[in-house]
């Protein structure tokens, strides 16, 4: 393997990860009650717009068509899936992403307080996935993963 | 709670060093003397983000004191910013090979003139290294996009707005025909710059029950054999498998399809030289449809675009063995390769096509005429010998472009080998190795001279806008 190949997909993952990172420290001030500032309220809005990709994604297949987004509808949804591992039937997981999107609806608009149970179940998720984006942060330093690998290359060793 | 926290102000203050570690690295390759301006501005950009990590594990240790975090969480978030520093290291590794003692200086004026003809802001670097890999690609959009509201944003303002990385293998740096696959990599850039997929992706249909069906198909089969796997996973399969080929799919060969028209045959001529050598013709991934689909549409796109009855017999006959491979169903492996099969049809194809034309400015586009100027002229000039850089009158000659140079190259390569190996010296003759090394000096030299009569042009404008 050769790092070239893998920098597009290495890069979008650090990028993913920092993200993943902040929404996880944002529910963290959140479930101790400090009050959340323009950054927290910014990054839980990103984690409301990632579990709607997660739910698009999830439909996809009933309606497949394809745009620009589904790319990144179907990224969502799989990460949503990993980070929900007990979780096995169809309509369960669409019942825990509306329950979750709720949630971070309710703190990045600030309309609700959402219970701590409920900043918990959020945080967790939110946490599984950022530590799921880390693992595959390091398989590709490590020259493992699915690589964006130019085809033109030939690649020994 | 308290050893977590001392433990991960040790990894910080373990980074950190490692962060002036990378600085002392820095300092030792910026002395080196590289051919191309891009090599300095990754080594500045990795001097510049090393800092502004340092600085971001110090903010870290504010989160650690914050005391918000778990200790898994903590652990995630403090390993995430310290694996920058090997991220670092990657980036150094490419500009190794990218020095004078190194790189195929000749190459670059004449690479970097063309990929500024279609991207003013950007920059090359070639690198060549020990290792059979022939790669390229921009290096600053993605690092820009990582970087988007970090700390380390800002180191992003040393990078040029595109800065392609272009690895070559040592063992093959002469083999300058092979870089008329250049023009797929540009292909990317302007897949992205000109929003492509905005207007290509909603137009490929999707056979809808097919999808339905494969869910059912695979949850049934993998019932019967005793291991189903839960259907809320299967979907997430089936969706990832089925978008991330076609989207990957559908940008790689609409790359190879600006590939033919900023570079004409040379495309097709270099990707099947690379593709023969070491790819499958029925091997695909989930980002690369198989040689064979590629090959199908850059044939089809020659046939549309030029006038290839008109080819030389040689040419046509190689053409033609292509294109009746080409012809032949790829044969795809597992039901998602076959569901994008059967998605990216002819008709497909064509739209792949049309769409690359409206990307590609009319001014870059190569043409049927430059082809036959090109093969009827350079050519014969590259069997006397004459390095084909410049063309018209003594007085008033003007440089010839890159992609003239490798369709007049691969033309000889092609058609004339044999009558090209004749004029040899009987030892330069000795084999077809030596023979073609003969004829990818003289390629080389005609891209040099072609930048050297490049450059002169511009000075004469530079002088006469008073600039030197």
């Amino acid at each position: 393997m050769h790092t070239e190949h893998r920098f597009l997909d290495l890069a979008e993952s650090f990028k993913n990860g920092f993200l993943l990172d902040d929404i996880v420290l944002a529910l963290a001030r959140a479930e101790k009650g400090q009050p959340l500032g323009e950054n927290d309220r910014e990054v839980l809005g990103k984690a409301v717009s990632m579990l709607d990709f997660a739910e698009a994604g999830f439909r996809w297949v009933d309606n497949p068509e394809l745009t620009t987004e589904t790319r990144s509808a179907a990224t969502f949804f799989a990460r949503a899936v990993n980070a929900l591992p007990t979780v096995h039937a169809p309509d369960a997981f669409l019942k825990n992403i509306t329950e979750l999107k709720k949630t971070a609806v309710e703190l990045s608009t600030g309309a609700a307080t959402p219970t701590l149970e409920k900043v918990r179940l959020l945080r967790t998720f939110f946490y599984n996935t950022a530590q799921s984006e880390l693992d595959r942060t390091e398989q590709l330093l490590e020259g493992e993963g699915g690589a964006d690998v130019l085809k033109w290359t030939a690649t020994k060793g | 709670m308290d050893s977590y926290k001392r433990i991960a102000k040790l990894k910080i203050q373990a980074a950190q060093e490692r962060a002036h570690a990378v600085l002392g690295e820095v300092a030792r390759v910026e002395n080196k003397v590289y051919v191309s301006p891009g090599s300095q501005n990754v080594v500045e950009f990795v001097g510049d983000a090393a800092r502004r990590i340092d600085g971001r594990l110090e903010m870290e240790q504010a989160v650690v004191d914050a005391d918000l975090l778990d200790p898994p969480e903590l652990e995630t978030r403090i390993h995430r910013v310290t694996s920058l520093i090997p991220f670092l290291h990657i980036l150094l590794g490419f500009v190794e090979g990218s020095d004078v003692h190194h790189s195929p200086g000749q190459l670059l004026p004449t690479l970097r003139r063309y990929t500024r003809s279609i991207f003013p802001a950007s920059e090359i670097v070639i690198s060549s290294k020990p290792e059979l890999n022939y790669a390229i690609q921009d290096i600053a959009g993605p690092l820009r996009k990582m970087f988007s509201g970090t700390s380390v944003e800002a180191s992003c303002a040393l990078l040029p707005e595109l800065l392609f990385m272009v690895n070559i293998p040592a063992a093959e740096s002469g083999q300058i025909l092979i870089h008329g696959v250049v023009s797929h990599e540009l292909g990317h850039a302007l897949y992205d710059r000109q929003e492509m997929a905005k207007k290509l992706l909603p137009k490929i249909k999707l056979n809808e029950s097919l999808v339905k069906g494969l869910t059912s198909t695979m949850y049934e089969n993998q019932l019967k054999q005793g291991h189903p796997t839960p259907e809320l996973r299967l979907r997430k399969q089936i969706t990832q498998e089925i978008t991330a080929r076609v989207n990957g799919w559908v940008k790689e060969l609409s790359s190879d399809a600006i590939g033919i028209y900023l570079f004409g045959p040379a495309l097709f001529f270099s990707a099947v030289h690379l593709l023969t050598s070491f790819g499958h013709l029925d091997e695909s991934s989930d980002t690369h449809p198989a040689p064979r689909l590629r090959v199908k549409l850059m044939i089809r796109m020659l046939k549309q675009l030029y006038t290839v009855e008109q080819w030389r017999p040689e040419l046509q006959s190689y053409l033609a063995d292509w294109d009746s491979v080409s012809a032949a169903p790829v044969k795809g492996t597992n039901p998602y390769d076959q569901l994008a099969l059967e998605t990216i049809n002819d008709a497909a194809l064509d739209l792949i096509s049309q769409e690359s034309q409206s990307a590609t400015a009319t001014t870059d586009r190569y043409s049927t005429e430059r082809f036959v100027r090109d093969t009827n002229e350079f050519s014969r000039l590259l069997l006397s010998h004459i390095p084909p850089g410049e063309a018209g009158p003594y007085s008033n000659a003007t440089s010839v472009g890159l992609a003239s140079i490798i369709n007049a190259g691969w033309h000889v390569y092609l058609c004339d080998f044999e009558a090209f190996r004749k004029t040899l010296h009987p030892n330069d003759a000795r084999t077809r190795y030596t023979t073609a090394a003969k004829l990818h000096e003289l390629v080389l030299k005609a891209l040099e001279i072609s930048g050297i009569r490049m450059a002169w042009e511009e000075a004469k404008v530079d002088s006469k806008l008073g600039k030197n």
